[in-house]
């Protein structure tokens, strides 16, 4: 009997996300729970644009992500590009320690990112922006 | 004549032996065998000793006269057809030659006799005679030709009754045709019945599909097969071929007509089967090959083997196996036997085995799954009737839950002797009877094995089950536990014998946590996330900190993304092979593709790598024409110190 050491690809372990949406205040806020990852990364684009066209402003709530990679930090950063280019606004919630936060400091994309620790001081931000706007 | 029949033997009687020398010397020219008699009783026993073809007689013999002796001879049914010739004196009155005709005698000679006469009349006897015996044995002769040709004919009549064979004869001057018996049965005419003429006759046969009509065969001036249908008086339709052959005076044409309506039934009933048979033994196969070969899972502590052995007699079972891996690590192990051969019980065997996967994709208690699956074939498949094991490993710990669908139980290998896991069972799948549900639990420890079969493994014809158990107990007793081939060992063990059933063998070896692994999977993003899931198990197994496996998880998983996405054009299969050592607090991990390095286009972005090197302590990237190899090197133990990262360009 030849073995052939492959995998057929229907193992049943492929990444788990959950995605929340909802509105607050006129702000389109996106929840993550779970492991993001290129091979399920689509579950996150979706929702997103949507929230980038109902809202001028947009907050990602990545708290309670356990894993992300590049492909994450790829649409995050063209996402945020493309509503700034519209006067729009993407508010990533990642907080200090968490796995969020570390991933964008080991991409070195911190700095081009508006990224706060609460859910709601990504909110407060918010209104402050408005006034100075 | 020149040639006399052995039997033409003449007697001559007299009890004078001057007479008899005399009709001796009479005779010698005849050459013709002479027997002779001194009495009438002499003469009958030598009659019944011989045949003759005749009796030249003495008519004054004392005591048996000649008269009496021909008397006795015509009585005789033996002896009665003989001529006889009566021998008598010269001055024997008239009377007496009358009363010699009246016993039978065909002529009547004076002694003393006139040798040419005697000699005429004594050749012209015996031609008669020869030629008497020619004659019955031509007429024996023609009776048995006739009784071959009337045996001939009725074997004629019969081969062509059987063959459903008609011969006809057309003669064009006058339109008429003959045809022998079965000639009418096809034409659906009575025998005697004269039939009509032959245009006529052979336009209720269509040729070419309908389009020509019969009686164009007629005119055919060589010979011919013409296939066609045949319209009888009835309505029915016969399927006829025509066989048409001009005689060589051309006054006359032969032919068949044969009626191969129900050989071409015949052919299609037996076509239909062969395909429907064909088409069955394919859908087995693919079936079968679907089974074969599951996926190996990642888990470094877990080798599994498996073998499948299909029935010596070609008939394919409903043996099947399957190895998945959950998310969070463990692995199910399930085989199983769907009862009965073929179609039936590979489609079943399949069905079974797709409910198993996508039932273990939202339950993993074994004792679940059985129990869903078996609601699952008393719905859907209430022609089948299956055993099934199914059995939860988890790597990090070696227990084992197992739940157990009427098969037999599992067999360890690694202790002091073999043990079977004969915990109390729940009915196959498909049975109404009630359930139990147990889920029994035990630990395999490191460096045992567990093999799962089917019966065809320990069953033999004519023998209790617990034999069966007991060799396969005795055979495999001796084998290493962590051979990488263990299934093949174990079905190999019972080459020998006459294996009637298919055999299935999966085997799991417990390997414990070791510092080294090694895997192989297919270029596909989708293979990323279980890839993660085994690595972090494997660092958090050997005192990884959380945040140190996290950032070496990420670091490898990039670079595996990475080779999936640019080493191998879309649509091209291949693979990549990931390498792992631990050494004290490091790891080094080795990611090998064998595709060529294409630039990604049009995707703006590529931060995968420059993440994967700040995540590492070292990455080195050795790109080559025979593929790519990066290696990652990462403390996993220590906690990280802060926020901070390099900064780079």
């Amino acid at each position: 009997m030849t073995r052939d050491q492959t995998f057929d690809g229907t193992r049943p372990a492929a990444p788990a996300a959950r995605i929340d949406e909802s509105t607050v205040g006129g702000a389109a806020v996106v929840a993550v729970d779970g492991e993001l990852d290129v091979g399920n990364i689509d579950v996150l684009r979706r929702p997103l644009v949507v929230a980038a066209q109902a809202s001028d402003t947009v907050v990602m709530d990545l708290s309670a992500v356990t894993y992300l990679d590049s492909s994450s930090i790829s649409l995050l950063v063209a996402e945020s590009a493309g509503l700034r280019a519209r006067r729009a606004e993407l508010r990533i919630v990642a907080p200090a320690g968490g796995r969020a936060r570390r991933v964008f400091a080991l991409s070195g994309v911190e700095r081009g990112l508006a990224l706060f620790e609460t859910v709601d001081a990504a909110l407060a931000a918010r209104r402050e922006g408005l006034d100075l706007w | 004549m020149t040639e006399r029949i052995p039997s033409s033997r003449v007697l001559v009687v007299d009890d004078r032996e001057e007479n008899l020398a005399a009709l001796r010397a009479v005779l010698e020219p005849l050459h013709v065998p002479v027997v002779e008699a001194r009495s009438g009783e002499d003469a009958l026993r030598e009659l019944l000793a011989a045949e003759f073809a005749l009796i030249l007689l003495d008519v004054d013999m004392p005591n048996l006269n000649g008269f009496e002796t021909a008397d006795l001879v015509k009585r005789h049914p033996r002896t009665s057809h003989i001529p006889i010739i009566f021998l008598t004196a010269f001055d024997e009155p008239l009377a007496r030659a009358a009363e010699g005709y009246r016993f039978g005698a065909v002529d009547y000679i004076a002694k003393p006799c006139d040798p040419f006469i005697l000699r005429a009349k004594v050749r012209v006897f015996l031609d008669l005679h020869d030629q008497g015996v020619l004659l019955a044995r031509q007429a024996e002769q023609l009776e048995r030709h006739v009784e071959q040709l009337r045996v001939s004919r009725t074997a004629l009549a019969d081969a062509q009754r059987i063959a459903n064979l008609g011969s006809w004869e057309y003669e064009p001057s006058t339109g008429r045709v003959r045809g022998s018996r079965q000639f009418h049965e096809i034409f659906g005419l009575a025998d005697d019945t004269p039939l009509p003429v032959a245009t006529e006759l052979f336009a209720r046969v269509w040729l070419d599909g309908g389009r020509s009509r019969g009686d164009a065969l007629l005119h055919t001036a060589s010979r011919a097969n013409f296939e066609g249908e045949l319209r009888r008086p009835d309505g029915s339709v016969r399927h006829v071929v025509i066989h048409v052959e001009p005689r060589a005076d051309a006054l006359t044409m032969i032919g068949t007509i044969q009626d191969v309506t129900d050989q071409r039934e015949a052919r299609r009933a037996l076509d239909a089967v062969l395909g429907a048979l064909e088409r069955e033994r394919e859908l087995v196969q693919l079936f079968q090959s679907a089974v074969a070969a599951p996926a190996l899972p990642h888990a470094p502590e877990a080798q599994v083997s498996y073998c499948y052995r299909p029935a010596e007699s070609a008939v394919v079972g409903g043996d099947w196996y399957d190895v998945l891996e959950l998310p969070g690590g463990e692995i199910l192990l399930a085989i199983g036997d769907v009862a009965g051969h073929g179609l039936a019980a590979a489609s079943a065997m399949a069905e079974i085995r797709t409910a198993f996967r996508v039932l273990s994709m939202r339950e993993s208690r074994p004792a679940q799954i059985v129990e869903e699956l078996n609601r699952y074939v008393t719905r859907a498949r209430p022609d089948v009737f299956a055993t099934m094991l199914l059995l939860r490993f988890d790597p990090r710990t070696g227990t084992c839950t197992m739940s157990n669908a009427g098969h037999l139980p599992p067999l360890e290998l690694g202790g002091a002797e073999v043990t079977l896991h004969t915990y109390e069972l729940d009915p196959p799948l498909g049975t109404a009877l009630s359930r139990s549900n147990r889920e029994v639990t035990f630990t395999l420890e490191p460096d045992h094995t567990l093999v799962l079969y089917t019966d065809g493994l320990v069953e033999r014809r004519g023998e209790a089950l617990d034999e069966g158990l007991r060799r396969l107990t005795e055979r495999v007793a001796s084998m290493r536990p962590d051979d990488a081939e263990l299934a093949d060992r174990f079905v190999g063990a019972c080459a020998g014998d006459d294996l009637r059933d298919d055999v299935a063998v999966l085997s799991l070896h417990h390997r414990g946590a070791r510092p080294v692994m090694s895997l192989t999977l297919p270029a596909d993003i989708r293979e990323v996330a279980p890839l993660r899931t085994t690595v972090r198990r494997w660092l958090h197994a050997f005192g990884g900190a959380d945040d140190d496996v996290e950032d070496t998880v990420l670091a490898l998983c990039e670079v595996v993304a990475n080779a999936c996405i640019h080493a191998y054009a879309p649509g091209v299969d291949g693979t990549i092979r990931v390498d792992g050592v631990i050494e004290g607090d490091d790891v080094r991990l080795t990611v090998a593709d064998d595709g060529k390095w294409r630039p990604e286009g049009g995707r703006v972005g590529g931060h995968g790598l420059r993440m994967a090197a700040a995540a590492t302590r070292e990455l080195s990237i050795d790109r080559e024409d025979g593929g790519t190899t990066v290696v990652i090197s990462a403390c996993f133990k220590t906690t990280r110190r802060d926020e901070s990262v390099p900064s780079r360009p």
